[in-house]
């Protein structure tokens, strides 16, 4: 159950005129945005860092909960140049020469830079050797670009980061030049993500690490600087995001992953990935688990298949648990409606007097709904009223919050299609290898590897942990031996397992130990 | 089983008895596929003595595929491919040996010469029967490749020193360099003698071709290459820094043994280097990489190897910038490496003012 004593007040129905209602709020926060990879998640997540660290209150944990606010950078020169820059190369291959080829570019940015007052980036001629080196690093620097693949506009590109010179906010520009902020990618999660760790028991820990990352002491950031105005300063104050818990055990596991593999002290940026891959999986963790928890139901697990060649009951059992956890959020919802409609103070307002409009007044008092005129238009009784409202909640629950377990699990690689037509736990490479990173500090046991997977997050491959949850009819003892041997062999396969004799082999973390 | 030790797969001793056992009294036809004393004299009387071979049970040819598998010793084993990897020279000789002038002799001393498992009359008659039957008696020549299997087993343990090199031995298992690794690597260091340069140099090439992710020929320096982003990416076009082979300063790059095992030492400066244990699998993969095959379709296993001590050499070569102290105020310079078409390296050197 809840601990009432970690919830945090409500903010101020003022604060977010727009929401409809407040309910996946109070039980997830403002707010959970399925359409956020987790790439952009975590470049979310960086620009609200460096704008605290910007501030010197990096992980500061004696900030208040709420309001969080923060400044994040627009950086509208860079992304002009990287982004909104298509003649570059045109303009390169026409001239050889370096100064017609500057010419000629500084007239078109002039012509074609938005959301700029000045359109002038002649500060650039002076900082590279030649506009053909110029245009190379460009055409790097825009490869680098996360999900360079996808089609999106200008706007909402960004550019791999490096570090602070590299982060900024996602906009919309319109055509004619108007800048506003752009809620579609960065969609807050990222915000919470930073409130998570902010809150976890390793924030101070983490803080070093996390400064370094959003400092950026490497060339790239220094170029990527180099391709500003020495004055580009543009922010705005952001921040309505509200994560309704101060602790929670996901928080905790969450920093902890982070914690480890700061550790590894991987080489320039091979960390990014791996913690790219853990946070969007805690997040969903942390949806599912704070479900259970206000379902007063015991923490979902997951039970993976380790992709065999045919049906296997593992399959047919994770396809099963995938589909009941994919409905958790919704009981949890359903059951926030539930516990108000049994309450004392309802049913006492629906007993009394003028009950339609008690009833409206708690409503609205506990969540926000319905609102001024337009949102209730139905027969003035508390029935049908508290009805239409679980209606309402449900079907907006089930637009977005809903498919975080869905949208984040398959992007993190646990969730999988692979070799069948259902969704089911299956965890891919890039996951497992993360997983491993996090965990296995230098080398440790197969068996308890399994342990420690299904103690942290729930996963289940092996039979020790299928024997915990499952009913004895469903469990097969058989098959979840079959399951395991073949994580076994996917993990050798990977150079990440070492079988010594026949009683054991050995979970091995690759990069750690610094090589000798 | 010294391969196995040097793939760093571990054989207790049971299974080492077992696998006596099968190949002392394995036959494919005797019940669970061992003799027992009863058994003998029919086996005689039929004329498969053969298929007893004790080379072929070794590998646990005389079981069936799952009981085989089943068994850790033999699925061990049989990753060396033995019987089933082979050259034309070996095929050739196996079949044709009997009746061609030029490979009778190495047929008669490998073959004929030994009277148990060798060339029988059955094995005759099956080949006479692949060589000039039709094609339709599909059964009678699986039965046949079949017993070359046997042989080319047989083989493997039956080639003399001095035929190794003429009749390509090695060539008959997964681990083509395998020979070259055991005399000349491993045998080399134990012995306290060093490794020849000209395998460094290959080694080095393959690492190069793994590291960077293109076709490079260069083997004298080793070349410690990241993309934009990450240093695992396929293709690695940034240059970081080069590491010479032969020694300068304090940076080489060699193999030598550390813990008994060789092992590739990339020596950074005098206080800072990385080993890989050049396992037999690893030194296959290399050369094999240097040779022109592709890293990625060869091993998977051993690509993410590389790739990882490639990440520890890095996080290595941080190290040493740190304790080297950063040159403030130098002009930020980036080298992009790109390959002509003959493999060698083209080195572009970028550069911004400050």
């Amino acid at each position: 159950m809840i601990d009432l004593n970690d919830v945090l007040p409500p903010p101020h129905p003022n604060d977010h005129p727009q929401n409809e209602m407040w309910v996946d709020e109070q039980i997830w926060g403002h707010r959970l945005w399925d359409r956020e990879s987790p790439w952009l998640l975590f470049l979310e997540f960086l620009g609200v860092a460096e704008a605290c660290h910007r501030e010197g209150r990096l992980l500061d944990q004696t900030t208040r909960p709420y309001p969080f606010n923060f400044s994040p950078q627009k950086r509208l020169h860079l992304r002009n140049v990287l982004f909104n820059n298509e003649a570059i190369f045109q303009i390169a291959e026409r001239n050889p020469d370096s100064a017609t080829a500057w010419a000629e570019w500084l007239q078109w940015m002039e012509d074609s830079a938005k959301g700029i007052t000045r359109r002038d980036f002649s500060y650039l001629r002076d900082r590279f050797h030649s506009f053909q080196n110029f245009a190379a690093l460009v055409g790097m620097l825009r490869a680098s670009a996360v999900e360079a693949h996808s089609n999106k506009r200008w706007s909402s590109r960004f550019v791999f980061p490096f570090g602070r010179n590299a982060l900024y906010e996602d906009l919309n520009i319109t055509p004619t030049g108007t800048v506003s902020r752009e809620y579609i990618n960065f969609g807050r999660s990222g915000e919470l993500l930073y409130q998570m760790l902010n809150r976890s028991a390793q924030a101070g820990e983490l803080r070093a690490g996390l400064s370094a990352m959003v400092s950026g002491d490497n060339p790239w950031n220094a170029l990527i600087g180099l391709m500003q105005p020495d004055t580009a300063s543009d922010t705005s104050e952001r921040g309505d995001s509200f994560l309704p818990y101060r602790r929670h055990p996901a928080f905790d596991r969450l920093g902890a992953d982070w914690l480890a593999i700061h550790r590894l002290k991987l080489p320039g940026f091979d960390a990014y990935p791996h913690l790219v891959i853990l946070s969007a999986l805690h997040m969903m963790l942390y949806q599912l688990e704070t479900a259970a928890q206000w379902c007063a139901e015991e923490r979902p697990h997951f039970i993976c298949e380790v992709v065999a060649p045919r049906k296997t009951l593992v399959r047919e059992l994770s396809a099963l648990n995938f589909q009941s956890n994919q409905l958790l959020s919704q009981r949890a919802v359903e059951r926030v409606i539930a516990d108000f409609e049994n309450s004392d103070e309802l049913k006492a307002a629906a007993a009394g007097e003028a009950a339609f409009s008690k009833c409206k007044e708690l409503l609205k008092d506990r969540f926000r709904w319905p609102g001024e005129q337009e949102d209730y238009d139905g027969c003035s009784n508390p029935d049908d009223l508290v009805r239409a409202f679980r209606r309402k909640a449900v079907d907006r629950h089930r637009r977005h919050v809903a498919n975080i377990h869905r949208a984040y699990g398959g992007e993190v690689g646990l969730v999988s299609k692979r070799g069948t037509n259902r969704l089911r736990y299956a965890p891919n490479d890039g996951l497992l290898k993360a997983l491993i990173l996090a965990n296995v500090e230098r080398r440790m046991e197969y068996n308890e590897f399994l342990d420690r997977l299904y103690d942290r997050y729930g996963l289940i491959l092996g039979d020790r942990a299928g024997a915990k949850v499952l009913d004895r009819e469903d469990f097969d003892q058989k098959a979840f031996r079959a399951n395991s041997r073949r994580l076994e062999q996917r993990l050798t396969s990977l150079g990440m397992l070492r079988r010594l004799s026949d009683a054991g082999a050995y979970v091995e973390n690759p990069n750690s130990g610094g090589g000798r | 089983m010294e391969l196995c030790d040097h793939c760093g797969l571990h054989v207790p001793i049971r299974r080492i008895f077992l696998l006596l056992t099968n190949a002392v009294l394995g036959h494919p036809e005797a019940k669970d596929w061992l003799m027992r004393p009863g058994d003998v004299p029919e086996i005689i009387a039929n004329g498969t003595v053969a298929k007893a071979s004790f080379f072929n049970n070794v590998f646990g040819g005389n079981l069936s595929e799952t009981r085989r598998e089943s068994l850790e010793v033999f699925e061990y084993l049989n990753r060396f491919r033995i019987g089933y990897e082979t050259s034309n020279r070996i095929d050739n000789m196996l079949i044709f040996g009997s009746d061609d002038e030029n490979l009778k002799p190495y047929f008669k001393r490998l073959m004929e010469q030994d009277e148990f498992y060798g060339a029988d009359a059955s094995y005759h008659a099956a080949q006479r029967e692949y060589v000039e039957g039709g094609e339709e008696d599909e059964r009678a020549s699986a039965s046949f490749l079949q017993q070359l299997v046997s042989q080319r087993r047989g083989l493997f343990f039956k080639i003399p020193k001095e035929l190794e090199q003429e009749l390509r031995l090695w060539e008959l298992t997964v681990f083509k360099y395998a020979g070259e690794y055991l005399t000349r690597v491993v045998g080399s260091l134990e012995t306290g003698g060093r490794v020849d340069r000209p395998i460094v140099s290959r080694i080095v090439k393959g690492l190069n071709r793994v590291f960077v992710g293109m076709l490079v020929e260069l083997d004298r320096d080793l070349l410690l290459a990241t993309s934009i982003s990450f240093s695992g990416a396929k293709v690695s076009q940034l240059l970081e820094d080069r590491i010479p082979v032969s020694p300068r300063l304090n940076e080489r790059v060699e193999i030598v043994l550390e813990h008994g095992r060789p092992v590739l030492r990339v020596q950074l400066s005098d206080t800072i280097s990385r080993s890989l244990e050049l396992n037999l699998a690893r030194y296959e993969f290399l050369s094999r990489v240097a040779e022109g095959a592709l890293p990625g379709s060869f091993s998977r296993e051993c690509h993410e190897d590389i790739l990882a001590f490639k990440s520890r050499v890095l996080a290595a070569l941080s190290e040493r910038r740190a304790v080297e102290g950063s040159a403030d105020g130098e002009a930020l310079t980036f080298r992009v490496l790109a390959v002509d078409p003959s493999g060698g390296l083209l080195d572009d050197v970028i550069e911004v003012l400050p």
